[in-house]
């Protein structure tokens, strides 16, 4: 009887609840009070069903309560940012047809291609909009077991073909981040040696770019995974503290930095010096890096290349260099008004996650520009929405849908374990109170 | 967010000092608001949960979930933008005591 007025009382504040989602964390939260409302009564002499009882009476009106966790619990859409993305998508398509009609007429299937890709884009941007994006803090074992496979499904995958694996580990970059960054949601409040633990981590789940050799994806993954673990001892995810916990986090990096520049080989080091001045060897290393700083007329052959890794170049040659400091405008735009919508998330873990999506973006959007402009010692990933690549489109478009996934469920993400994990059907909750658990079950209302 | 308008402080500057203290989960806090006010306060939980979650929302305090003896509890806690607020609400209280005070005792002398 008593816990028919409980699962009365439940249902009737869920029933207020639109957003179905928010149903199950909320219910939770009152459930659990009631539950220790309960057990106060019990232990001053009550019975199992009075206490229970009167715990419920103790609620207050639920059809009030619903109401009002109705209005503080809806979801945030964030329109403005997937019609930014869309007016991208589009520019894009406009920017490759400016590039392909320069070209032989088979060269136009490949504009075909990219318009194609820019509807599987778009696609992935909603299915990621849409989703849940806190299954992956929630379930203990989904991130670490997508994480294993995913590093072993791109050393595998790449293995047959050295220009397969430097495709896949460039796909993979932009996803790892996202990955590891849930798995580090779960290892908060500890000590020093786990802030040293994911700082080693970070280092070893991008060491087979390196090998590759992929120079830009190990960059982008680790820089990615590297700020947002400093993000987060920043944010107070270490109990080592600030300047212990940094120095501990990115201590593995450093050190792998000064053993690369201690064993530095002669090749490298050619390379670098290239970089660095290719005045020294302008028809040699230094061609393509001169050429770009100075005529990129000289290195924009066919309108293949100029649609994949110098959109921004080609543009720079028929439109003046203007569209690079433009280009950086719009990146540096685009990256402060996200950021500070990122800080005024309410969870930890919601910022960790959505800097996870925004970072790799923002990366490689940076390493493009730098590399049209000559400033950029390895070949760039893509230039996000923008340049040519159908998987990058359809990978950077679930990036950003991911971010806007985190924007969209800010109300109900929290730091640490969610109750729980079950599966969650916004239709049917199973709740656990005294001991037990309470079934609840919303039917759509025949009018 | 459900808030007292036209009065400083209110019930959520009251969850905002308990909170200064430590973290607390949401029936610890009625309780504990029961007890120190002698039962001046005994704030129902339906009112109770939208006014956290109000604050929550306001980047008051943050909450964590945490799982002890198979029972999930949400705790809350203050963030430094709340502990501002309380500054903010305790002074404005404070100056609105001290003028009711000043009217109940007959108005409060200025000068020598």
């Amino acid at each position: 009887m008593a816990h028919e007025a409980v699962q009365a009382y439940l249902s009737a504040v869920g029933a207020r609840i639109r957003w179905r989602r928010a149903r199950r964390p909320l219910l939770e939260e009152l459930a659990a009070h009631i539950d220790d409302q309960a057990a106060d009564y019990r232990a001053q002499g009550m019975g199992e069903e009075e206490a229970l009882e009167r715990a419920v009476a103790e609620m207050g009106d639920p059809e009030a309560v619903g109401r009002d966790l109705d209005r503080l619990h809806r979801p945030d859409c964030r329109w403005e940012l997937a019609l930014g993305a869309l007016l991208l998508l589009l520019a894009g398509v406009y920017l490759q047809y400016l590039v392909y009609r320069e070209g032989e007429a088979w060269m136009m299937e490949h504009y075909a291609r990219q318009a194609e890709n820019a509807l599987a884009a778009l696609a992935a941007l909603g299915a990621a909009w849409l989703s849940d994006c806190t299954r992956l803090l929630r379930r203990r074992w989904t991130a670490p077991a997508l994480l294993l496979l995913g590093c072993l499904g791109a050393l595998l995958l790449g293995l047959p073909s050295q220009i397969r694996m430097w495709s896949i580990q460039s796909y993979w970059s932009l996803l790892l981040p996202v990955l590891y960054t849930a798995c580090l949601c779960r290892l908060r409040d500890r000590g020093g040696w786990t802030a040293l633990f994911c700082g080693a981590a970070a280092v070893l789940l991008c060491l087979p770019a390196l090998a590759v050799p992929n120079f830009t994806a190990f960059t982008v993954s680790l820089l990615s995974m590297l700020l947002i673990l400093g993000a987060a001892v920043w944010l107070g995810w270490s109990r080592a503290g600030r300047g212990r916990g940094l120095l501990l986090a990115w201590g593995p990096a450093g050190a792998l930095g000064a053993l690369c520049g201690a064993a530095g080989s002669s090749h490298g080091a050619r390379w670098l010096s290239a970089f660095l001045h290719p005045e020294t060897d302008p028809v040699g290393a230094g061609f393509l890096y001169l050429s770009l700083r100075e005529d990129p007329g000289r290195v924009l052959r066919s309108p293949i290349d100029n649609g994949s890794d110098y959109l921004l170049a080609f543009l720079a040659r028929q439109w003046g260099r203007w569209v690079f400091a433009a280009a950086a405008l719009l990146l540096l735009l685009t990256a402060a008004l996200l950021l500070r919508r990122i800080g005024r998330l309410h969870s930890r873990s919601g910022k960790l996650l959505a800097l996870s999506c925004l970072l790799p973006l923002l990366l490689q959007g940076a390493v493009y520009l730098l590399f049209n402009m000559g400033w950029w010692p390895g070949a760039p990933l893509s230039l996000p929405f923008l340049s040519y690549g159908g998987t990058y489109l359809v990978l950077d478009a679930a990036l950003l849908g991911g971010l806007l996934s985190v924007f969209r469920m800010d109300a109900l993400l929290r730091d640490g374990a969610s109750g729980p994990a079950g599966p969650i059907l916004p239709e049917r909750l199973e709740l656990a109170l005294a001991g037990g658990r309470l079934r609840i079950e919303y039917r759509r209302r025949r009018e | 967010m459900p808030r007292e308008k036209g009065m400083p402080g209110g019930t959520e500057m009251l969850l905002l000092s308990l909170l200064s203290r430590k973290e607390m989960y949401g029936y610890e806090m009625i309780a504990t608001l029961r007890e120190q006010s002698d039962h001046v306060f005994d704030l129902k939980a339906g009112t109770l949960y939208p006014l956290l979650h109000g604050l929550e929302r306001e980047g008051w305090v943050t909450s964590r979930d945490e799982v002890a003896k198979n029972r999930a509890r949400r705790y809350y806690a203050i963030t430094p933008a709340g502990r501002a607020a309380l500054e903010e609400q305790k002074a404005r209280w404070d100056a609105y005591a001290a003028g009711v005070r000043g009217v109940l005792e007959g108005g409060a002398y200025c000068g020598a």
